[in-house]
């Protein structure tokens, strides 16, 4: 459903109630940046120093406004993008945050764990796991377009040996 | 995990080292939620690592609960701490012991 084509850009075949429900679910994540304090957005602002409280407080102060900026450009450019059927690699790569981040979101609220898998129909937040579920695929088929557009491994030298060219 | 086996190692007075200067190292932890491939994509598309490094790490976090993704100065490794925030993966910073 996401093809990397010959030009770089990417052919997108999601069905259009796909797209709804991505657009639908940005609106509410956009809505939702503004809570503070709103423990399921926990995972959207994790700590950086692990050991140091007080060198965490500084890093959140200037991080959070950033990364809340970074999450609203995101979900701008897929509500701009969201019925086309091509898109360039930023537009994509917005995509891809916005699901993912819904999916941190979602994953917090139902405190999916390891073997979280399908849950039984008359699960109470049975909806709400299908709808983490569809977000998963999609991730999975925009990862993998995105993913098209890397580097291979042969053009990349892991172990910084130089290349010295032909003798 | 370089080929290079010429290096000298250089003895540091680490009591003379300042935050600044003393390596830091970021780590990425396991989390439920993050897909697999998007956790070795976003380190390949973040440091330049090859599928096949990107993905060793990614095994560790799975496995091993945590892997050092990168490490560098104070500055640097707070740079990279907000990068893995960014794309929502659960990233902390710590000394180089």
């Amino acid at each position: 459903m996401v093809d990397r084509q010959r030009d770089g850009t990417y052919a997108i075949t999601f069905p259009d109630h796909i797209r709804q429900l991505l657009v639908g679910l940005s609106r509410q994540l956009d809505g939702a940046l503004d809570t503070d304090d709103d423990p399921s957005l926990a995972r959207l602002f994790p700590t950086a120093y692990a050991h140091d409280a007080e060198r965490d407080a500084g890093y959140q102060v200037f991080a959070r406004g950033e990364l809340i900026e970074h999450r609203r450009e995101a979900i701008a450019l897929l509500a701009e993008t969201a019925e086309r059927g091509t898109l360039d690699e930023d537009e994509l790569t917005a995509w891809m945050h916005v699901v993912n981040d819904v999916r941190l979101v979602l994953g917090t609220v139902l405190d999916v764990g390891e073997d979280t898998d399908m849950v039984d129909p008359e699960h109470p937040q049975a909806d709400l796991h299908d709808l983490y579920h569809i977000l998963g695929a999609v991730l999975y088929e925009i990862v993998n377009g995105l993913s098209e557009g890397l580097p291979d491994d042969d053009q990349l030298d892991d172990e910084m040996s130089i290349d010295l060219g032909d003798d | 995990m370089s080929d290079i086996e010429t290096l000298e190692v250089v003895e540091i007075d680490e009591s003379t080292l300042t935050d600044e200067d003393r390596p830091w190292k970021v780590i990425v932890w396991n989390d439920p939620i993050n897909l697999m491939v998007y956790v070795t994509f976003v380190l390949q598309k973040l440091f330049g690592y090859s599928k096949e490094k990107a993905t060793k790490m990614m095994m560790d976090v799975h496995e091993k609960g945590r892997a050092v993704v990168a490490s560098g100065t104070r500055t640097e490794a707070e740079r990279d701490v907000k990068r893995l925030h960014t794309h929502g993966l659960w990233a902390t910073m710590e000394h180089d012991e």
